[in-house]
């Protein structure tokens, strides 16, 4: 009876275990699609729903169903270095040198030699595509990258790449690449792209600077001039100003002199008419005594013309 | 209970026999499924699939999805003999797995069968193409795109018939010269670099210089527009000085003649000049009387 009822409980408990196994085993379809992913419920292989929301979600069990998870919300980035002189061990242009024995590098379209490093942002816009049609994205979109950067390149000027054309580069490469990955099904989008470094090779580089030094030593030339213009300006007008202040003193000395002058002439003249003889003389006479005392020598002449005049002094010591 | 054993045994083989004829197919291959290495059937769909159990049928499972590979570098000349290494990527995949399962076993190979075949056509296709066509300032005159799609077309042809895949596309992933040649290309660059540098030297040197003369221009013309005013200022002082003079002496002309005598002959009788005079000047006439009376 003991044993019985041994075999009987003993039956129940692996009942229940069994009962227990298989509720977990329904629950293991049980799943979560995070906010920044979206799922891809498989059966058998087949796509049943391409496109399951982020939140909790059923399917059935292993082997029947499958969920891949892809990020589509996040922004991923590559740096493409292909073009660029950095020969570290392991990079993508290491692995060209070590091939070939050259320095990597692209082309331009007046066969100059530049190196150019550009960042890529890009993020999943198609998880079906992108899960089942190409099998490495990123490889493939590097590859692209790079290709739309030799023919993008190869149309332009260096001057334009090192310099003014940055901008129209990144919007080429973009449209190029994108159109690219669109007709391939790849399944990304590209967000951005950033002309990281772009440069000439390290070879060339002084030449390069050299030009951009003559570009800051013409302006510095130019403003040199420009600032002795600015010096000599003021300083002529200065001048100018001083030679008419001159000229306006001098026709004010002149016309004030005319006026003491003709005063002095014409207070003289009042007294000439009263006395017109006496005036005269004594005029005469003042003349001679304040001229003649500064003259070292003078000689008097008789009028009958003796040889040897007398010198007589009359008027030093005197 | 012999009966539930029995039931529970069928149960059992039912369902080893399901486990070894059952195979799902999924979005990323084709099976091609094989009796004794001899395929059989090609399930391209994907889905729950059944075959013969065991050993007796095989799956093949072959990749569905695009891959890219890299060609090797080669250097090649163009039609103008101007040499240039070329490396390209090749984006296939396989289009008839039958095809593939029986021309060749791996895909690696398959890699190196395509590289190989894209290069000798790239040896054939550039050669119709000079330098101006990879690289040049005019737009128009690069044909990278055409080059591109002449190799895509051509391999296209070969690989489907050979290898059952097909090639998606093909782009050149890297252009460069051969050492040689790199180098006188930097030479050449640091040759235009100078040039350049020297000619901006050159335009700010004349720049200056204009704006030098521009300056020395501008400053005579205020010298010379301050010498005209100043002149002009002088004259109407003299002028008027002169209106001054008149106007006073013409009051009675001789007496202004003998004044200005006197101040004339105070200016130029100075120190240390020597004077001669008569003795009839005005001085002495009383003076020479004296003289007279002496004797």
């Amino acid at each position: 009876m003991e044993m019985k009822n041994a075999i009987l409980s003993s039956k129940r408990f692996i009942f229940y275990i069994l009962i227990v196994l298989i509720l977990l085993y329904i629950a293991s379809g049980i799943y979560s699609i995070p906010q920044t992913q979206v799922g891809i419920h498989q059966r058998f292989g087949r796509i049943i729903n391409p496109n399951v929301k982020p939140g909790i979600h059923y399917a059935l069990p292993w082997p029947i169903d499958k969920v891949d998870k892809v990020s589509v919300m996040i922004v991923q980035r590559i740096l493409i270095d292909d073009f660029s002189s950095n020969l570290e061990q392991g990079s993508t242009p290491y692995a060209f040198y070590k091939m070939t024995g050259l320095t990597p590098n692209c082309i331009s379209g007046d066969n100059n030699i530049v190196n150019i490093i550009c960042a890529i942002q890009y993020s999943v816009s198609n998880p079906v595509d992108y899960l089942f049609r190409i099998k490495d994205n990123e490889r493939l979109l590097r590859d692209i990258v790079c290709n739309s950067i030799i023919k993008c390149l190869a149309a332009l000027q260096v001057d334009e790449i090192l310099t003014y054309g940055k901008r129209k580069i990144e919007n080429i490469l973009k449209t190029q690449t994108q159109k690219k990955l669109d007709s391939l099904n790849c399944g990304l989008i590209i967000s951005f792209v950033e002309l990281r470094d772009v440069r000439p090779p390290g070879t060339v580089q002084g030449a390069f600077d050299d030009v951009i030094n003559a570009k800051i030593d013409r302006r510095k030339i130019v403003s040199q001039a420009e600032s002795r213009r600015n010096e000599r300006l003021p300083q002529a007008n200065a001048t100018a100003t001083k030679i008419i202040e001159k000229a306006k003193t001098y026709k004010v000395e002149k016309i004030s002199a005319a006026h003491g002058e003709t005063q002095r002439f014409g207070k003289q003249l009042e007294a000439y008419r009263e006395m017109k003889k006496v005036t005269k003389k004594r005029l005469y006479f003042e003349f001679v005594k304040q001229v003649f005392p500064d003259i070292e020598k003078v000689y008097i002449v008789d009028k009958e013309g003796n040889k040897n005049p007398a010198k007589i002094k009359i008027f030093s010591d005197n | 209970m012999k009966t539930k054993i029995l039931l529970l045994a069928i149960a059992v083989i039912v369902l080893v026999l399901a486990c070894y004829s059952l195979f799902t197919v999924n979005e990323k291959e084709f099976v091609v499924v094989t009796r004794f290495g001899k395929p059989v059937r090609t399930l391209e769909q994907a889905g729950l699939y059944f075959k013969r159990p065991g050993f007796l049928e095989t799956v093949n499972r072959i990749e569905k999805r695009a891959k890219v590979l890299k060609t090797q570098p080669i250097q090649l000349l163009l039609g103008d003999k101007n040499p240039l290494i070329i490396t390209c990527y090749v984006c296939w995949k396989i289009s008839d797995p039958l095809t593939f399962l029986q021309s060749l076993t791996s895909s690696d190979i398959v890699e190196q069968k395509i590289g190989d075949m894209v290069n000798s056509l790239l040896g054939s296709t550039l050669g119709d193409y000079t330098i101006e066509n990879i690289i040049s300032v005019r737009p128009e005159l690069v044909k990278l795109e055409e080059i591109e799609v002449r190799i895509l077309e051509e391999s296209e042809q070969k690989a489907t018939e050979k290898y059952g895949i097909k090639i998606i596309d093909v782009g050149i992933r890297r252009l460069a010269y051969p050492q040689i040649v790199t180098q006188s290309v930097y030479n050449r660059m640091r040759a235009e670099r100078e040039k350049e540098a020297k000619k901006y030297l050159a335009e700010g040197k004349e720049e200056a210089a204009k704006i030098e003369a521009q300056t020395d221009k501008e400053v005579a013309q205020i010298i010379a527009e301050a010498n005209k005013e100043a002149e002009i200022l002088k004259g109407q002082g003299d002028k008027e000085a002169m209106g001054i003079y008149a106007e006073a002496y013409s009051q009675d002309p001789g007496f202004f003649e003998f004044t200005k005598s006197l101040e004339a002959c105070s200016e130029v009788l100075k120190k240390k000049s020597t004077l001669i005079l008569s003795t009839e000047s005005e001085i002495f006439k009383y003076l020479k009387y004296t003289e007279k009376t002496d004797e």
